[in-house]
């Protein structure tokens, strides 16, 4: 055993259907699957749009606010969570993850053959190859999240000790969608058609200015949606309101809160 | 989450205009809209709007089958009862099919653009880029009918505050000239 790998009494996670279950400590605790909200899956599938045009056009990419969420993850005795940016992205539901990890994956061996620093070259290959996946939102497992482990750090430790992390993203004005999800977080290693598929889709895009460049991932994790909230910000009117449209408190602003 | 596409909607609107005694007016809102023109692939539910002569409930028993059957979510809503409307929305609508007896159009997309704008989710900014993209609708026009009709808006109502609609159609303007519009 290598010093990062998890001890033999480590949790672990199991799936069977819409259950996740966690085994910790001779434990078991079962969790109900949720897909991710629809108004946040509309926003994803609209930014992977987005930024693939943007790609396209040799355009400059500040930040990929659907790619790049807040991550937090904690030690089981931890006082505070540890946050990062983590790229994350989807993957196929099983029944299309075979047909996609190859066109991927067919994909990555063609780019393969040209030097890297070319990617001007195999552009519209990568672009339609990213595509064809999010052109198809009925193939997309929206239970699950994919990530890649580079560095073995904080996260990783935390994982493997408490495999429960938090995800929020956070979009850009005007509204600035925001979400929480919690998940239950599954390790996963290189021969699952899951860590394929997340790796290839990186490797298509590895060379773009906004990567930073890497070779190593010796993990994936797929993050299981077990809750959400939506913490886009609104005014806030007299009365509980969760839409601006809503009329409760039969929709009526009091004259402290008007403004012009 | 459903994904309507063109197929779908075809499947409805038939179901639609199978109705004999229907009469008047049909429209196609939104997302809905964009779906029809091929300008989008898909949208989660089907907007319209009925103003009926003749066979409304008919047309409201075929859609509720129809949604049954299909699985989809039908939202049938006048924007007007949302938002004020430019007195000539009518003239502005886009004809799809004409001379039948219910005949069939896009609301007009300016109407369209306020309301979903004065609700300001995501998909409702990308829905007035998606018409400003396809020249349904232009910035100079719209900034004239939104000058014209917000000093109807009443701080009244939360769908209409005057205010708030003013923060989103400035973000709006904004975003749609980052995108070169």
């Amino acid at each position: 055993m290598t010093a990062l790998e998890p001890p033999e009494d480590a949790p672990r996670v199991e799936l069977c259907d819409q259950m996740a279950t966690l085994w910790r400590g001779g434990e078991k605790r079962d969790f109900t699957l949720e897909e991710m909200p629809e108004k946040l899956a509309r926003w994803q599938l609209e930014s992977k749009h987005s930024v693939y045009d943007a790609i396209e056009r040799d355009e400059f990419i500040p930040f990929n606010a659907g790619h790049l969420p807040v991550v937090a993850t904690w030690g089981q005795d931890s006082l505070t969570p540890n946050l990062a940016n983590k790229g994350v992205g989807f993957t196929p539901r099983d029944e299309y993850i075979e047909h996609y990890v190859d066109l991927v994956e067919s994909a990555v061996e063609e780019i393969e053959k040209v030097p890297s620093h070319e990617t001007e070259v195999t552009r519209a290959l990568r672009l339609e190859a990213a595509r064809e996946f999010y052109r198809h939102p009925e193939h997309v497992d929206w239970r699950r999240l994919g990530l890649l482990e580079i560095f073995e750090g904080t996260t990783y430790r935390n994982l493997a000790g408490n495999p429960f992390a938090s995800v929020l993203w956070t979009g850009n004005a005007p509204v600035y969608l925001s979400y929480q999800v919690d998940c239950l977080v599954e390790i996963i290693e290189r021969g699952d058609p899951r860590y394929r598929f997340a790796w290839a889709m990186r490797r298509l895009f590895e060379y773009e200015p906004f990567h930073i460049v890497q070779t190593i991932f010796p993990y994936a994790y797929c993050f299981w949606i077990i809750g959400s909230r939506d913490k886009t910000p609104k005014r806030r009117y007299p009365g509980k309101r969760t839409d601006n449209t809503v009329n409760e408190g039969h929709g009526r602003i009091d004259s402290q809160s008007r403004s012009s | 989450m459903n994904y309507i596409t063109r197929n779908v909607l075809e499947q409805v609107l038939a179901r639609v205009g199978a109705v004999a005694e229907a009469r008047g007016d049909f429209y196609l809102i939104g997302e809905t809209s964009l779906v029809w023109e091929d300008h989008r692939s898909w949208t989660d539910e089907i907007e319209v709007c009925m103003i009926l002569d003749q066979g409304a409930e008919d047309v409201l028993q075929g859609l509720k089958g129809v949604s049954e059957d299909l699985g989809v979510t039908v939202v049938n809503e006048f924007p007007g009862d949302v938002v004020p409307l430019p007195d000539d929305w009518r003239e502005r609508c886009r004809s799809i099919v004409a001379g039948a007896a219910l005949r069939l159009s896009h609301f007009d997309p300016y109407s369209v653009s306020l309301r979903f704008l004065a609700r300001g989710d995501e998909e409702d900014y990308r829905l007035v880029l998606g018409y400003l993209e396809h020249g349904w609708v232009s910035l100079d026009e719209m900034d004239d009918v939104v000058a014209a009709l917000l000093p109807r808006f009443s701080f009244e109502t939360i769908a209409q505050d005057p205010a708030e609609f003013r923060r989103k159609y400035k973000g709006l303007q904004q975003m749609a000239k980052a995108r070169g519009g």
